[in-house]
């Protein structure tokens, strides 16, 4: 298959086997895709007409969906602003398309997701916006506060947060 | 979180201000103690913090051309972490600052850069020393502060603009001194005192007039007009003649800002 057939599709696989057709012209958004359209050699007799699959086993169905609405939307309707720092606002609405701010708007578990599979697919826009809303949480939080919103556990003798809170004061 | 890779975790600090990268690094060791399998041994926040002082050390080198010598606030004692140079990044981005120190008879007070005062230094300087704002004004009405923190040791204190352009040109301090007249008000010593307010506003809606007011008021200097062009704030001290015996070392005046117009 030639890497630069921009008319054709190709085939993503979820983690659960499920597959989705989607054009290659959008499907490029992602690096991932790109270097192995380059890499691919396609036999011409294969029994699935020489339509590439490429398997995600990082990416479960559910958000496999989300990522192709997204590039979807950014190469067919309007490519999302480029986010610059330093930050113009600290509302995401106010940095990127309303549009943006709004499919990021997801419950955290969902957001995490979309952040792994935009690093492991190489989606750079992608992961800046979905990094992006993870700082917006983060934002004024206090260290006891971010432990809980993203359960994690301190690791620090109470000696040791001591001693890091007097070197980064 | 946990689950992130350090890239994503770099990607996510990278949105954050320097007060939040501070309470990331004390939730818990990943983030904040030093790694030892790093090549920096810094830890993952601290990293951080360095690799956005690189960035706009760059920056400022590759658009501006300034010399390193110049930006003082990027310079880190050894003592002090990332995160606080960061803080000051982050004060330059988002208030009024004394971004450029030029010269060596002028210092930041105690690492602040919003805080100058002025040092004599033996044998004089190669021209005149200024501290200079990052804002770069060209149209509107702009207005800044500035507070006596300290007087004495100098024979007066100048506070004006500079072009832009000229600020840049570094080759030429002397030169650089000559402009700096033009386009500032000299105010002796015996005009002011300690808690004194200079202000000064740049108006380009009224045909590009600089005016001063002390504590308010318009101490009868004749405003500069006809001004156009790219400005920054600037403020320096006058010294008088340097001299090499030692009871004339030491610091003189100190100004801080006080308030501003948006940057």
């Amino acid at each position: 298959m030639d890497g630069d057939d921009v008319h054709g599709t190709l085939k993503l696989v979820s983690k659960e086997g499920d597959t989705f057709e989607v054009p290659i012209e959008i499907a490029k958004l992602s690096n991932l895709v790109v270097t192995t359209l380059g890499e691919e050699d396609i036999d011409e007799d294969d029994d699935d007409g020489g339509v590439v699959e490429i398997p995600l086993p990082n990416v479960k169905a559910t958000v496999l969906a989300k990522v192709i609405e997204y590039c979807t939307h950014y190469k067919m309707v309007e490519p999302m602003t480029p986010i610059t720092l330093p930050l113009k606002s600290n509302r995401i609405s106010e940095i990127v398309q309303d549009w943006y701010a709004r499919f990021v708007d997801v419950d955290q578990t969902m957001l995490f997701e979309l952040v792994t599979a935009a690093n492991f697919m190489d989606i750079k826009s992608l992961l800046d916006l979905t990094c992006l809303a993870v700082s917006v949480l983060i934002k004024g939080k206090s260290a006891e506060e971010i432990r809980r919103i993203f359960n994690i556990g301190n690791d620090f003798s109470p000696d040791e947060e001591v001693h890091l809170r007097e070197n980064q004061s | 979180m946990e689950t992130c890779t350090d890239d994503v975790i770099f990607a996510i600090a990278s949105f954050l201000k320097p007060n939040d990268l501070v309470n990331l690094a004390l939730v818990c060791k990943r983030f904040g103690s030093k790694n030892a399998t790093s090549k920096t041994e810094l830890s993952m926040m601290e990293e951080s913090s360095r690799h956005r002082i690189t960035i706009a050390t760059k920056d400022a080198w590759k658009n501006n051309h300034w010399r390193d010598s110049d930006l003082l606030w990027i310079r880190r004692d050894e003592r002090e972490s990332w995160m606080a140079v960061h803080h000051r990044l982050h004060l330059i981005q988002t208030e009024l600052v004394f971004s450029h120190v030029i010269g060596d008879a002028i210092t930041y007070v105690d690492g602040d850069i919003k805080h100058i005062q002025g040092r004599r230094s033996i044998g004089g300087t190669d021209g005149l020393s200024v501290a200079m704002c990052q804002k770069v004004m060209e149209s509107g009405r702009h207005y800044a502060e500035f507070i006596v923190t300290k007087l004495g040791g100098s024979n007066g204190i100048i506070a004006g603009i500079i072009r832009h352009e000229d600020a840049k040109d570094l080759s030429n301090r002397k030169r650089l001194g000559d402009i700096i007249h033009r386009q500032s008000f000299y105010l002796e010593s015996y005009l002011l005192k300690r808690g004194d307010v200079i202000g000064l506003v740049l108006d380009f809606d009224d045909g590009g007039e600089l005016t001063v007011y002390i504590n308010g008021f318009f101490p009868g200097v004749e405003p500069r007009r006809g001004l156009s062009g790219q400005y920054c704030w600037v403020v320096t001290m006058d010294h008088g003649i340097t001299s090499p015996d030692t009871e004339n070392r030491g610091f003189s005046s100190s100004i801080r800002i006080l308030s501003s117009s948006p940057i």
